[in-house]
């Protein structure tokens, strides 16, 4: 019996789930980046935040319009929100419009068009980025608990998957930001050093959370079927190649080197460029991998027909 | 309250796919989507090897997950414990695709012609027809479609079409709340058992053991 992956999520739904996930990151890292700003009154860490927030706020929309033009009746979509007491997707819109709401706020009144009315009042905006922060991590979670509550498909359905996307989605925010920050800040060493130590962290927590999480997926047939095709079957490329060394050892890397070194800004362009692709490839692979439990009736498995 | 369920005797299939192809002249479903499936399975090598085959409904569960993350609520059931998706409510997500152990789920994103290579992706009159009765009604593309036990049928006092067709009379259809009926007669007396139970989502339909 060839058990087959899940084929109805591919690509789109990645991308969603990634830039939902780097977005509402990069929108909480600015929402540090704008508190660590007020306190150390550094004007590189202000400019850091705002473009965190924005460019957070940017992707979670972006995400949100790919995947409404996934749908196959778009049009239905704003029923989406009604049952939020049993379906992760109802939560996971009413959370992300919250969000897209406080976004636009910090976005508008702090950032632009309609000026500093938020600027010269830190305790006021750090009231709505703290709601809004609540809303990114929220947001950025919710995606794992999305996939978690899917019981037949055992290489989902486990508690690990909300860590494994708040921390990907962590790392990609974070490394997005120090892209960004590294062309649009001027004098932004020490910020973007911390940065790098953050980004370093993620990385290493990720390597430890996806070795618990694949090492832990040998109870049932189906969940060791996905891991086989993680490891060494179709989606072992994207996996090994994508996953690891691109998105996780080369951005490491090369966050060493600067941090131990104190090169410049240009450094992070390849580092960064590199952590904001490896959610979109660990978010495939884990789609792409989602191998339904087969049908048992006495001795016999039988394999789903078609999904 | 009346609780429909389907009784499937593995002993007596032997897999001539009937069932599938009544379904699918009954629901005029187009390509790539088949309300009633029979899958096979192998087990044991040369000269103990065993085929069976395992005929597939929705199982139109008690406690269906489809009907849980539905986040539309597109996905309702009825008072007789059918599941069934309402097309002006559904909005194509596919999340009940992944929700549901049984694989009792589909989309289809348009009616496509069953013959690719005769160089033309145009459809033929009878795929035309199959195309319109498919979008009317409660059904369509982009959507969430499933078997409904034909309920169509039945309100008129008839066995779903795959029952009905069966020439080995594997197929039982009936009420299952009701413990005089002939189908839980059978389950009874047969042992039947539902498929994968430690999902527990309660499915109707209960197959009785091949040997």
């Amino acid at each position: 019996m060839r058990l087959k992956a899940q084929t109805k999520w591919r690509w789109e739904h990645a991308i969603y789930l990634a830039l939902v996930g780097i977005g509402t990151s990069a929108f909480a890292i600015g929402v540090v980046a704008d508190f660590a700003g007020v306190t150390a009154a550094s004007d590189a860490w202000l400019k850091m935040a705002k473009i965190g927030m924005t460019s957070g706020f940017i992707l979670v929309g972006i995400g949100l319009i790919i995947v409404l033009i996934d749908l196959g009746k778009p049009q239905n979509a704003i029923h989406a929100w009604k049952k939020p007491n049993t379906s992760w997707i109802s939560r996971g819109i009413i959370i992300l419009t919250l969000f897209m709401v406080f976004g636009a706020i910090n976005v508008a009144f702090y950032v632009w068009p309609f000026g500093a009315a938020l600027e010269g009042s830190p305790a006021a905006r750090h009231f709505l980025q703290v709601i809004g922060l609540i809303l990114s991590l929220c947001g950025v979670s919710y995606a794992g608990f999305l996939l978690g509550a899917n019981r037949p498909i055992a290489a989902w359905s486990t508690p690990m998957m909300p860590t494994i996307f708040l921390i990907s989605g962590l790392y990609g925010g974070t490394c997005l930001v120090q892209l960004l920050s590294g062309f649009l800040v001027s004098d932004a060493v020490q910020p973007l050093k911390y940065l790098a130590f953050t980004i370093l962290i993620l990385g290493i927590l990720q390597f430890l959370i996806l070795g618990f999480y694949l090492q832990g997926q040998n109870r049932v047939s189906e969940a060791r079927a996905s891991t086989m095709m993680l490891m060494n079957g179709e989606q072992s490329t994207l996996f090994w190649a994508g996953v690891i060394v691109i998105g996780l050892l080369l951005p490491i890397i090369i966050e060493l080197f600067a941090v131990t070194t104190g090169a410049g800004a240009g450094i992070y362009f390849i580092a960064g460029i590199a952590g904001i692709l490896q959610p979109i490839f660990l978010r495939q692979a884990i789609l792409a991998s989602g191998i339904h439990a087969p049908l048992r009736a006495g001795c016999f498995e039988y394999a789903l027909p078609k999904q | 309250m009346t609780r429909y369920g389907f009784a499937i005797d593995l002993k007596r299939c032997y897999g001539c796919y009937s069932c599938q192809t009544a379904c699918k002249a009954e629901n005029s479903t187009p390509k790539g989507i088949d309300f009633a499936v029979c899958v096979p399975a192998e087990i044991g090598t040369y000269p103990g090897a065993l085929r069976q085959m395992l005929p597939l409904v929705c199982m139109q569960c008690a406690k269906p997950s489809c009907m849980e993350v539905c986040p539309t609520g597109a996905t309702t059931q009825d008072e007789n414990g059918i599941v069934q998706v309402d097309k002006n409510l559904c909005m194509g997500c596919k999340y009940c695709m992944m929700a549901c152990p049984y694989g009792a789920r589909q989309v289809v994103d348009e009616v496509e012609t069953y013959f690719p290579d005769a160089g033309t992706t145009e459809l033929d009159p009878y795929e035309k027809y199959v195309k319109d009765q498919w979008n009317s009604g409660m059904r369509g593309c982009g959507i969430a479609v499933k078997c409904d036990y034909c309920m169509h049928r039945v309100k008129e006092g008839r066995q779903p079409a795959c029952v009905a067709c069966c020439p080995a009379k594997a197929r039982y259809f009936g009420d299952i709340s009701d413990p005089e009926s002939e189908i839980s007669i059978v389950i009874r007396r047969e042992r039947g058992e539902p498929l994968n139970p430690e999902f527990g989502n309660e499915p109707s339909c209960f197959y009785l053991p091949p040997r």
